[in-house]
């Protein structure tokens, strides 16, 4: 054996490598993170407006023009446990994002509640409000929920009855690429224009396929099955209540200003 | 002597593009060549970020040759290539995020691609530097020319189009095109590979021999997986 095939050598060989290459990752991480984290917040606002119809999926927009047109909208908070408007913390600086992971403004969800197994959810989360004039038109909603592999992003808009959805946008996935992540198809996505968000008892109707002679709102994607169905049980919590259903019912009683 | 070193040099670099090309000879690097040449501007990323990570493996590698203990020669290629392409993926990320939003796994992919640990372990751990870092490029570039052509023929004939601007006049606008959705799939990039290593084999007769060659040496054992 020689010296070059050595134990030692042969371990600080792998530890230089390893130090070299981690320090050259996390390098790269660090100074483009913050670039990725402005873009991504752009992607979110696209998504916003996608959502409720203004800028349709495939159109060709700048960052300024994005930005103006999430600008136009209305942004309010929803303290989700007394399920009302809050003043609680700030519109503008507030990011929910960084809050769906932070333990002091998330609580603990109970286990047979959290079909999107989320664990913990915020206190607070944003509401977006399309106006015209005084009246509300739509409203857009942050929706998120435990995907095959990742946590699936995106927000849900409704009409100004706050039981029926106007529209969805999903703007961050881990799903299998040209597998799962086929629910990012517009014409899927253009089924959910329309579809009862709740019935007329107040209960959640929102559903992905048929189901036991129940007829199909939104058809589920073949072999999406686990997608589909995380993305049916995202937005069922988020519409229920624990999520936003004291606070839309909330809004269909006095629908305030 | 001098001579001779441009020679080889030149040779190492050349050879490669075309007669040792690593998908039409080899055929490594497949995947990533059916996946991302749906139209032309993802193959360009692809191939940049191809002749980057071959580049830094291959120098890399080179540069450690008399260091890297045989017993772990392989982990440590794959550690330096592994980071070069989170490196490059990164990147990607940040300053074209709707290319890399096509691109993908298949950037991550390239961790797995032949052509890079084929390179490495075959050429950069028993050449010098300079030779390494022209080993790299060929193969990088011998890579990229595939990758671009397919990806124009199939942008042109599928969408009429090359990198987004409208070179034939479509039929639903007026004009007189008639875009082939089936060079949009996967499989017409399978049958335009082929129809491009018929092309060079016929031209080349020296390839279709070897390739025959192998075939003869290593006859199959078994049923295929």
């Amino acid at each position: 054996m020689t010296e070059r095939e050595s134990v030692a050598r042969t371990l600080g060989v792998a530890a230089i490598v390893a130090v070299f290459c981690s320090l050259m990752v996390s390098l790269a991480v660090l100074w483009l993170r913050p670039i990725q984290l402005a873009y991504l917040s752009i992607e979110r606002n696209r998504a916003v407006l996608e959502a409720s119809g203004l800028i349709e999926p495939a159109t060709e927009l700048t960052e300024q023009q994005i930005v103006d047109r999430f600008l136009g909208l209305d942004t309010r908070i929803v303290d989700l446990d007394s399920g009302t408007f809050s003043d609680a913390v700030s519109t503008t600086s507030f990011d929910f994002r960084a809050a769906i992971n932070d333990p002091d403004l998330t609580r603990p969800i109970q286990d047979e509640l959290d079909i999107a197994n989320l664990g913990r959810r915020p206190v607070y989360l944003p509401a977006y409000l399309l106006r015209n004039g005084s009246t509300i038109e739509q409203i857009v909603l942050p929706i998120y929920g435990q995907g095959m592999w990742a946590t699936i992003h995106g927000f849900i808009s409704l009409r100004a009855d706050f039981a029926t959805v106007e529209g969805v946008a999903f703007y961050e996935h881990g799903e299998t690429p040209g597998i799962g992540d086929r629910f990012l198809n517009p014409e899927w996505l253009a089924q959910w224009r329309g579809q009862p968000a709740y019935d007329e008892n107040e209960r959640v109707a929102f559903r992905i396929g048929a189901d036991g002679g129940r007829p199909a709102g939104i058809d589920a994607i073949t072999g999406a099955t686990v997608t589909t169905s995380a993305i049916e049980d995202l937005v069922r919590y988020w519409l229920g209540d624990d999520g936003f259903g004291p606070f839309l019912a909330y809004m269909r009683r006095e629908a305030p200003q | 002597m001098i001579q001779r070193l441009i020679a080889t040099s030149r040779n190492t670099l050349l050879a490669p593009l075309l007669d040792n090309n690593p998908i039409t000879l080899q055929v490594l690097g497949l995947c990533s060549a059916l996946a991302v040449t749906s139209s032309l501007r993802p193959a360009i990323f692809m191939s940049v970020a191809v002749i980057s990570v071959l580049v830094f493996a291959n120098v890399t590698v080179s540069l450690l040759r008399h260091v890297i203990p045989q017993s772990i020669r392989l982990i440590i290629e794959v550690t330096l290539i592994a980071s070069a392409v989170i490196v490059v993926d990164e990147v990607l990320k940040a300053f074209v995020p709707d290319v890399a939003a096509i691109l993908s796994v298949f950037v991550g992919l390239i961790i797995t691609n032949c052509i890079v640990l084929a390179r490495v372990e075959s050429f950069a751990m028993h050449h010098g530097v300079w030779a390494s870092l022209l080993d790299a490029l060929g193969n990088g570039l011998g890579y990229a020319w595939i990758l671009l052509l397919v990806g124009a023929i199939r942008e042109l004939l599928g969408a009429g189009s090359l990198l987004g601007q409208e070179i034939l006049p479509l039929a639903e606008s007026g004009g007189w095109f008639e875009p082939n959705q089936l060079m949009l799939l996967t499989p017409s990039a399978f049958f335009l590979l082929a129809l491009l290593v018929w092309t060079i084999r016929s031209l080349r007769p020296v390839q279709r021999s070897q390739s025959d060659q192998i075939r003869s040496d290593n006859p199959p054992s078994g049923a295929a997986p």
